[in-house]
């Protein structure tokens, strides 16, 4: 009773405080009555992951190995090294799991591919690593079908109860505003400060896929460019103020929306920019614009861990019988550099050449990776054969 | 939980990792650098868990010992090699592994080893893993052997415990804002140590009973298996 109190105060936390490393202890979970045969499933360490797992995989008999992420989602604890092959490995001794199962393979979060060397892991760890499903409510379907993603279970969503997560997070982010303006004595602006918040955050994330623009920020914008006419509509018209207090409505309103409209910059699984980027150029596309050299040697592995299906193996063109990787829709990528990161022979190169996030730091020579030029033969390469709807 | 803290904040900067480490500790960083080195005799095979930026490594093999060193942090680990670049005399001395710490049963196998050290990277681990660590650098200790450990210990007495609670929730906000994540001293040690079979046979104390230097033995019966004692 007081255990699952606990667990319930915890995943409130989750939700209340976003920003927050809530650390799930790093150890060796039974789903179910696992045996030697059972699958292994690793996630990173952030409670609220590790509890969504646990749900997801409850009719299954398997293993569940948290490894430590920092207390942070996989994704973001991948590309700065808190989540790796060295942390699992870790977990995998700890765990003593060599002993407990007959088999010698993990199944990955395919989101951590930006992080994890599998090659490194089955050294240091003794255990193959297979790519899971990008959402872990998937597993159920991918352990059916034999460990195998198909497409849908390769690219990322965001779906309502995720985008109500985030929602909530950044709302509580977000009451710092009312609660200056309260403390400022103004109780007024802080309601208003309040109400804003809730009809901005919430109708970007809950409408996300039924606004009408295809970039949030744009959706964002217009969120903000409806608010602020109902504020003036209000103001003026309907219940007249001063123009002091129309003024601090006007402003906060609009900082409101662009602060919200920055958050959709890196919030979201879909678009990431730079600001400085999206400002210069109210362009959402991301820096790194991947690009496949000729020594690409068709292995797939960027194709395995894309979460935007931006990679696809096709026959080269001159009918060596050898396969090579085209970039479809390159302009979707979402810069997490996990192409980057697994592929084996550094084909895949930014045709920004050094002009991107740099805020991934999990693969190494990197910097060498990204200086490289683009070769005239790779322009011939680079095919657009099929627009993916999202 | 503050050294820790800011630890986790200059490793975003290995470079000046040790000069910023040293101010931190209010040079005992270095004072504890120094006694762990009084350990290192010529000849001595030594494994150091956790070599960071490898300038203990780097003196240990001056005094003529053969250094294998685990760290799982690349970027630590590039300024290292950076650092044995200039030192090309040296390299012969050392053997570098990136792998986590509780991977070196693992990854050193049959390898044992006159003096293993571990100086501020236990607290780091989560309980789990640093128990498997602990236990496994006892396994990997020749006849003889010793495990010296430099860190940051949860106090025991229940006032002190208390204070450090307070202290913790305290620079919770700073703590958070400088690593965005949440490092503790090391919680539970005295349990890991007879778990694994070790047994204390010295201790140094640093910062007021703050930071304490371990001289790990194995052994069940002799000695003490308390940091009381």
């Amino acid at each position: 009773m007081l255990a699952r109190v606990k667990d319930l105060i915890i995943r409130a936390r989750c939700v209340i405080l976003w920003y927050n490393p809530i650390r799930f202890p790093v150890g060796l979970l039974e789903s179910g009555k696992p045996g030697p045969d059972s699958p292994v499933l690793v996630s990173g360490n952030y409670y609220h992951t590790v509890r969504r797992l646990q749900r997801a995989v409850r009719k299954i008999n398997c293993y569940i190995l948290v490894a430590d992420s920092a207390g942070i989602n996989v994704w973001c604890a991948a590309g700065v090294c808190d989540f790796n092959e060295h942390k699992i490995a870790d977990a995998v001794h700890s765990e003593g799991l060599a002993g407990k199962v007959a088999h010698r393979e993990l199944i990955l979060p395919q989101l951590g591919a930006v992080g994890i060397d599998l090659k490194r892991l089955r050294k240091e760890s003794g255990f193959r690593g297979v790519w899971g499903p990008a959402d872990l409510e998937d597993i159920p379907a991918f352990l059916d079908q034999g460990k195998k993603s198909d497409e849908k279970m390769r690219l990322v969503r965001f779906s309502q109860a995720d985008r109500f997560y985030n929602a909530v997070g950044v709302f509580n982010i977000f009451l710092l505003f009312p609660f200056l303006s309260w403390l400022a004595g103004y109780s007024e602006g802080a309601h208003f400060f309040l109400a804003i918040n809730l009809i901005e955050i919430f109708s970007i994330f809950l409408f996300y896929h039924a606004l009408p623009f295809k970039y949030p920020t744009s959706n964002s914008v217009l969120v903000g460019v409806i608010t602020l006419v109902a504020v003036l509509i209000d103001a003026v018209c309907l219940r007249p103020v001063t123009s002091s207090v129309l003024l601090f409505r006007i402003v906060a309103t609009i900082m409101i929306n662009f602060l919200v409209t920055i958050d959709m910059l890196g919030s979201t699984p879909f678009f990431k920019t730079t600001m400085g980027h999206w400002l210069r150029k109210w362009d959402n596309h991301s820096l790194f614009q991947p690009e496949i050299l000729d020594h690409c040697t068709g292995c797939g592995e960027c194709e395995d861990v894309c979460p935007k299906l931006i990679f696809t193996m096709e026959a080269r063109a001159d009918g060596n019988g050898k396969k090579i990787a085209l970039t479809h829709l390159y302009n979707e990528c979402i810069e997490c550099l996990a192409c980057v990161k697994q592929c084996p022979v550094e084909s895949i190169i930014n045709l920004n050449g050094d002009i991107y996030k740099h805020d991934v730091q999990s693969v190494p020579n990197i910097d060498n990776i990204m200086r490289t030029k683009p070769g005239p033969q790779t322009e011939d390469a680079r095919r657009f054969l099929r627009p993916i709807d999202y | 939980m503050l050294i820790y803290g800011l630890m986790k904040y200059v490793e975003s900067v290995p470079l000046r990792y040790d000069k910023v480490m040293n101010v931190l500790t209010l040079g005992r960083h270095g004072q504890a650098r120094e006694i762990l080195l009084n350990e290192v005799k010529a000849g001595m095979e030594v494994l150091d868990i956790g070599c960071g930026t490898g300038v203990f490594a780097l003196a240990a093999a001056e005094k003529g010992a053969k250094i294998t060193c685990v760290d799982a942090s690349a970027s630590m680990l590039r300024i290292f090699r950076q650092r044995i670049s200039q030192r090309p005399d040296l390299e012969p001395s050392l053997d570098i592994r990136e792998c986590g710490a509780a991977s070196i049963g693992h990854v050193l196998k049959d390898r044992r080893f006159d003096l293993v050290t571990a100086s501020l990277m236990l607290g780091e681990l989560p309980a789990s893993v640093r128990t498997h660590t602990i236990r496994v650098s006892g396994t990997l200790l020749k006849d003889g052997g010793r495990f010296v450990v430099c860190d940051e210990f949860w106090p025991r007495n229940p006032f002190l415990s208390v204070v450090y609670h307070l202290l913790f929730w305290i620079f919770f906000i700073p703590n958070f804002l400088l690593t965005r994540t949440l490092i503790q001293p090391v919680k539970g040690f005295d349990e890991d140590i007879s778990s694994a079979g070790l047994v204390i046979a010295k201790r140094y104390s640093l910062l007021m009973g703050a930071m304490a230097i371990l001289w790990l033995e194995p052994g069940a019966t002799e000695g003490c298996t308390s940091r009381a004692c």
